[in-house]
Parts: C-alpha cells; sequence; structure tokens
C-alpha cells in the first residue's frame, strides 16, 4: 500500500521544520514518531512541524504530537505547530489542544 | 429512451457493508467508504470530513478494547438524512492482544464532538454513531 504521509525535513530562518504531507493514522504514525525523534536528537532550540498540507490528523497522530512535545519541554526545547487547515484545527479545539501547543497560521511566522 | 431496468430508484435506507483485516493500512478504506455513502446523501465537504474522522476513531476505540487481529465489519446505513455507521469485530483469535497506542483518550471527546450519538454495544464487540446532515 501507498505511504499515506510524506516528511521531508529542511530548515527556513535556521529554524529546522518537518513539512508534513498526507495523513496521520494509526498507519502512518510511527513513521511521524521516528522522524520526530530523530530530528529531537539533534537538540535544537526550536523545531517547527509544518502540518499546512496534512489533510488527515485522528487521535493517534495527536498522541504523537503531545509525546514530541513533552520530550522538547523536558529538554528545554520549543516545538511549534503550523496549521492551516479549518479541519485540523477543529481537530485541536475539540480535544483541547489549542492552549497546550503553539499553534501558527504560516511557517514564517512559526520560524522567527 | 431509457430501458425500464436501467432507471436506478432511490431507496428510502441504502445499506452499504464493508469486511475488512483489522490492520492499520486497512482503516484508510473504512474512511473513504464512509465519505463516499455520505456524499450520496448531500453531506456537506465540512461534515464529509467531520464522519472521516469519527469512523477512524469508532475503530480504533473498539480495536484498542477488543483485538489487534480478526476482522472488522463496517455497515454504513443511510436514512433520509442520518448517516449511521457500526463497527462489528468478528472472527476473533482467543489471544489476541490489546492495541497500545498514543492519545487513546481523545477518542471519546472527539466522537463527542462530531456526532449526534455514539455508543459502544454491551453484547457484542460493536460500535455505532448517528450523524444528521443539516438541512438544505
Amino acid at each position: 500500500m501507498d505511504e499515506l504521509l510524506d516528511i521531508s525535513e529542511t530548515s527556513d530562518n535556521g529554524v529546522p521544520v518537518l513539512a508534513l504531507r498526507g495523513e496521520i493514522d494509526l498507519s502512518s504514525s510511527p513513521q511521524l514518531r521516528e522522524a520526530l525523534v530523530r530530528l529531537q536528537e539533534e537538540e535544537p532550540p526550536v523545531v517547527v512541524l509544518d502540518l499546512s498540507d496534512v489533510t488527515f490528523l485522528d487521535s493517534t497522530g495527536l498522541g504523537i504530537l503531545i509525546g514530541a512535545l513533552k520530550r522538547r519541554e523536558s529538554a528545554g526545547g520549543d516545538l511549534r505547530l503550523v496549521i492551516t487547515r479549518p479541519n485540523l484545527l477543529k481537530v485541536f479545539e475539540i480535544t483541547g489542544l489549542t492552549t497546550v501547543f503553539r499553534l501558527f497560521p504560516s511557517r514564517a511566522e512559526a520560524c522567527t | 429512451m431509457t430501458h425500464p431496468n436501467l432507471e436506478l430508484v432511490p431507496h428510502e435506507e441504502t445499506e452499504v457493508t464493508l469486511v475488512l483485516p483489522i490492520e492499520a493500512d486497512w482503516l484508510a478504506l473504512a474512511r473513504t467508504t464512509g465519505a463516499a455513502v455520505a456524499a450520496r446523501a448531500d453531506f456537506t465537504y465540512d461534515e464529509i470530513a467531520d464522519l472521516r474522522l469519527a469512523i477512524d476513531e469508532l475503530c480504533l476505540s473498539l480495536i484498542e478494547r477488543h483485538a489487534t487481529r480478526g476482522r472488522i465489519e463496517l455497515t454504513y446505513t443511510l436514512n433520509s438524512d442520518t448517516l449511521r455507521v457500526e463497527a462489528c469485530l468478528t472472527e476473533l483469535p482467543l489471544d489476541t492482544p490489546q492495541l497500545e497506542r498514543a492519545g487513546q483518550e481523545f477518542s471519546q471527546r472527539i466522537l463527542d464532538a462530531l456526532v449526534d450519538t455514539h455508543a459502544l454495544r454491551e453484547d457484542a464487540p460493536a460500535a455505532w454513531f448517528t450523524k444528521r446532515r443539516t438541512a438544505h
């Protein structure tokens, strides 16, 4: 079966960015967890996760993001999420996670 | 002139059944089928997005409670302006491990927000929800 999630690592304004495209669910979440762990091993002060092209995010994906946030915070770092799609923002709103994560409407704002 | 046998008459109720192996890769098909059924009943784009997520969470909550192997049978029933989705696990091995996954605590909250009614059945490894489309 084709991969549902495409992950590319880049940087913007010196800030490491994971750009995701596709769907984050039970099937693709291990791929996301591995990418996040690998990136955080370098311990950058700020990591940006660009979810602009993510079309689906379920509770498993939320759990992976929470785990990444906890690891970042325990290392004194910052995890920022870029969310532009209303359906994705809605998932964070109904689960009460808009106040837990730092959400940004664009990559440029997240990387400044 | 259309042959009388080829005229499609809309039914009062339409039921679609899908049977899948309990494997993470197949859950996307459960969502896609639900979206296709809802589109036939003129659910809006936003409602279909909600349905896709609700179907996913319904399956996850069932799998993590009962089994990680076997089959999952999904029945999508369209009745007037309401879609009912029931998921039922079948052919469960006796010694199947439970699914351990991140984010389990969010499934019920998501279902509460996105559908009108939902419940786990007491008499079987099954769960269902209903969602009514907005009037237009």
